[in-house]
């Protein structure tokens, strides 16, 4: 049995290969995929979502080439580093900040609407795209 | 197979004459080996037309077509092949066995034990008569007999046509299954594209009887651009768009124009483009017969030669 | 483009032994390829004329056993009047009518539900398009769908054929009243029910190729089976043997007809040979009438028994000279293009 099932939205207007590479890089965050699990085949996405195998393979290229998963001749795509990171101390101390600044949102009365937009413009100023 | 051609198909002039005029005129284009490919077009493109002739159905009027290298003209090219027609023929009084037997004894490269599979996988009974299967029983069996003579090319009309969701869900899930499996080269005519565009890596859009569109997916619909402005000039479109780009379909609505085209270059910054999916940039060329066509360098008969895999 | 295909071990591991309980077991058979789907396709049809083969041939040699008992203390001709041929007619009468109705309306039967649904029912099913992306080419197709199906007519009418006439040769005076040529023995008989069944059968499959519908096709080879019988009756058999003619005194005795000839026709000639219709002065002065045409003989034209063979091979060869055309158009069709 795979590890993993992609959920592929056609709607989306993400290119279908690269809705499979961020499903993988989430999955290897959450820690649902961790190093030495298989990635399904081609077949077996295709047979589960009908993605076209040459577009799943495109995406196990593009992982490979940022060094998430390894193929193995033979015996399938193996993930080769893992991305989630032991919660640390400084993870636990900003959480308790984040929750802090949300608190004080609250009682501004922003809805959530409110904060996500606000969140979401300093996370683009921080971490911008590309 | 001693010597693999890259190109599962090969159309060159390929044309039918019916007494009522051309079907399928002209027709030029290659399709490597290992791609899934959509066949697009309106009722009466020519879709079943072409899919006849590469299955030695139709023969055709003027033109050659090649199947891994071999003229459609030479029977050998049967053994490579396997069609599933839109009605999905089979023997009505036939049990399922037997019609799996049809397969076996008529094919030398018969695999039973995948055939069998493909028939037990939807707990189709050996022993039922193939008139007393449902659409998607039979549906399935007429796949098990196409995938267990093990073809290198799948050709099928609108094989998802006449099925429930659940039935068409599960057994386009096996096609791309099997496919993908087998490394069978799919050709498939649909009228299905937002589905077609998740299944299939090229296209071959045909309108009217002509070729409009081929190439691979990823090459096609990124060649083309929807841009919204505001309408000017004597029909809306603005005088520009027509001179600098490629435009396959526009439309106006109040003061503001929308259009597919294809970029001959930048588009200015006071007109909003977005990219299309390959729905739209399909439904534009279905709708607009005169348009350009575009056939991707690749299916090109004088295209480059196949880059090594 | 390359895809990793695991097909070998993948397919070999889950799939199961051929001895899986509700999988289809191979069950040795005679035929394989394409001989197998021709017979498995019409084998309805192929099985009862196998077993009504199987039934008349017994039949008929049971009866032959009785028959020659029959002969044996009743004498074998006419020539012996009274109630000899009353005696024959009550006991084997009706195992000749039935005989003749089977030999004459099996050719029918064939080229209607053989015949014509042989091709007709593949093109209406759309099933020629299932065969015709098979690895089989058009030309071992069309061979197989039309050689075994009229290979196995041919056998069946051959054997019924042959144990009819065994069974009627040697009753032959008595049967029909002697009459062979048009009480249905003639078409019963030697090689005409062979030449008969692969005509219409082979009409039967060129209409249906045409129509493309199996029932309308049926149809049309039952009345073109009906248009050719009578055709064949009313213009052609007659004229397959000349007419032999003997003359005799227009008072005298006879005609004294050699045994088991069939009487065709009687007429009334001058001493010269000229002939006038039977019915010719019967009223009036018959005799002047007589005396001024010169009418001095009657004479009655027969067929001779010593013909009938020649007749038989002569029709039969006209019948497969026609098939062999017909075959080779459907032959030619089938084989040049798609159906």
């Amino acid at each position: 049995m795979s590890v993993v099932e992609f959920r592929i939205d056609r709607r989306s207007g993400v290119a279908t290969y690269l809705q499979i590479v961020q499903q993988v890089q989430q999955a290897l965050r959450l820690g649902t995929l961790v190093e030495g699990d298989r990635l399904p085949t081609a077949a077996q996405v295709a047979a589960t979502t009908k993605v076209n195998p040459n577009t799943t393979l495109k995406a196990y290229r593009e992982l490979e080439r940022e060094g998430l998963v390894e193929p193995r001749p033979g015996l399938g795509t193996f993930v080769s580093r893992t991305l989630a990171r032991p919660t640390s101390a400084a993870d636990a101390r900003l959480r308790e900040e984040l929750r802090a600044w949300m608190g004080r949102a609250h009682t501004e009365g922003l809805d959530r609407e409110d904060v996500r937009a606000l969140v979401n413009s300093v996370l683009q100023e921080r971490y911008p795209d590309g | 197979m001693s010597d693999p051609s890259p190109w599962a198909i090969e159309a060159e002039g390929l044309g039918k004459k019916y007494r009522g005029g051309w079907a399928l005129r002209d027709c030029s284009f290659r399709l490597p080996a290992g791609h899934i490919c959509a066949l697009v077009g309106p009722n009466g493109a020519g879709k079943s037309t072409f899919l006849g002739t590469a299955t030695r159905l139709v023969q055709p009027t003027t033109g050659t077509l090649k199947l891994f290298g071999v003229p459609v003209s030479d029977p050998a090219v049967l053994e490579r092949i396997a069609f599933l027609a839109q009605d999905k023929p089979l023997y009505p009084r036939f049990t399922v066995a037997e019609t799996l037997r049809l397969g076996r004894e008529l094919n030398p490269r018969w695999d039973q034990a995948l055939a069998e599979r493909i028939v037990r996988s939807g707990n189709v009974p050996f022993t039922a008569r193939i008139g007393t299967l449902s659409g998607g029983q039979r549906t399935r069996v007429a796949f098990a007999l196409a995938f267990g003579k093990r073809p290198e090319l799948l050709l099928l009309d609108e094989p998802m046509s006449d099925l429930d969701p659940l039935a068409r869900h599960e057994l386009s899930g096996l096609l791309m299954a099997e496919a993908a499996e087998h490394g069978t080269t799919v050709l498939m005519s649909s009228h299905m594209l937002s589905e077609m565009e998740v299944m299939c890596d090229y296209l071959l859009v045909l309108a009217e009887g002509r070729l409009r569109m081929a190439g691979q997916t990823e090459e096609l619909i990124p060649a083309h651009l929807l841009v919204t402005g505001v309408a000017e000039g004597d029909d809306g479109v603005p005088e520009e768009l027509r001179r600098r780009h490629t435009v396959i379909e526009a439309r106006i609505t109040g003061r503001q124009f929308s259009a597919l085209i294809r970029p001959g270059g930048p588009v200015p910054d006071g007109w909003e483009t977005l990219a299309p999916s390959m729905e739209e940039v399909l439904l534009g060329y279905l709708r607009s017969p005169d348009a350009p066509g575009l056939i991707a360098d690749e299916a090109r008969l004088d295209g480059p030669g196949k880059a090594a895999a | 483009m390359t895809r990793t295909s695991s097909a070998g071990p993948r397919a070999a591991a889950t799939a199961p032994a051929g001895s899986a309980p509700d999988g289809p077991t191979a069950r040795r058979t005679l035929l394989h390829g394409l001989p197998w789907l021709v017979w498995r396709r019409h084998r309805t049809v192929l099985r009862i004329l196998l077993l009504t083969t199987a039934v008349g041939c017994a039949a008929f040699a049971y009866e032959r056993a009785g028959l020659t008992d029959f002969l044996h203390t009743h004498g074998a001709g006419p020539a012996v009047h009274g109630t000899l041929g009353t005696d024959f007619s009550n006991a084997y009468g009706g195992l000749f009518r039935s005989g003749t109705q089977l030999m004459t309306s099996l050719p029918v039967l064939l080229g209607v539900f053989l015949g014509a649904p042989l091709i007709a029912a593949e093109q209406e099913h759309g099933t020629v398009k299932l065969i015709g992306t098979q690895s089989v080419s058009r030309g071992r197709w069309i061979a197989a769908t039309l050689g075994l199906p009229l290979a196995v007519a041919v056998l069946c009418t051959a054997l019924l054929s042959a144990v009819f006439t065994w069974l009627w040769t040697p009753a032959r005076l008595l049967v029909m009243d002697g009459d062979w040529l048009t009480s249905g023995i003639f078409e019963s008989t030697g090689p005409i029910p062979v030449a008969r069944t692969l005509f219409l059968t082979v009409c039967g499959i060129a209409l249906g190729m045409l129509v493309k519908r199996a029932v309308p096709a049926m149809a049309g080879t039952f009345v073109l089976a009906l248009v050719t019988s009578v055709l064949w009756s009313e213009q052609l058999r007659d004229r397959l043997g000349s007419l032999r003619g003997v003359s005799y005194p227009y008072d005298g005795n006879g005609p004294d007809l050699p045994p088991g000839a069939v009487r065709m026709d009687d007429w009334v000639s001058t001493a010269g040979g000229r002939l006038y219709g039977y019915g010719t002065c019967t009223t009036g002065d018959t005799g002047a009438c007589r005396a001024k045409l010169g009418i001095v003989n009657r004479v009655t034209q027969y067929v001779d028994y010593g013909q009938m063979a020649g007749m038989q091979w002569l029709g039969a060869g006209i019948l497969l000279a026609l098939t062999v055309l017909v075959l080779a158009c459907v032959v030619w069709r089938a084989h040049r293009r798609p159906l």
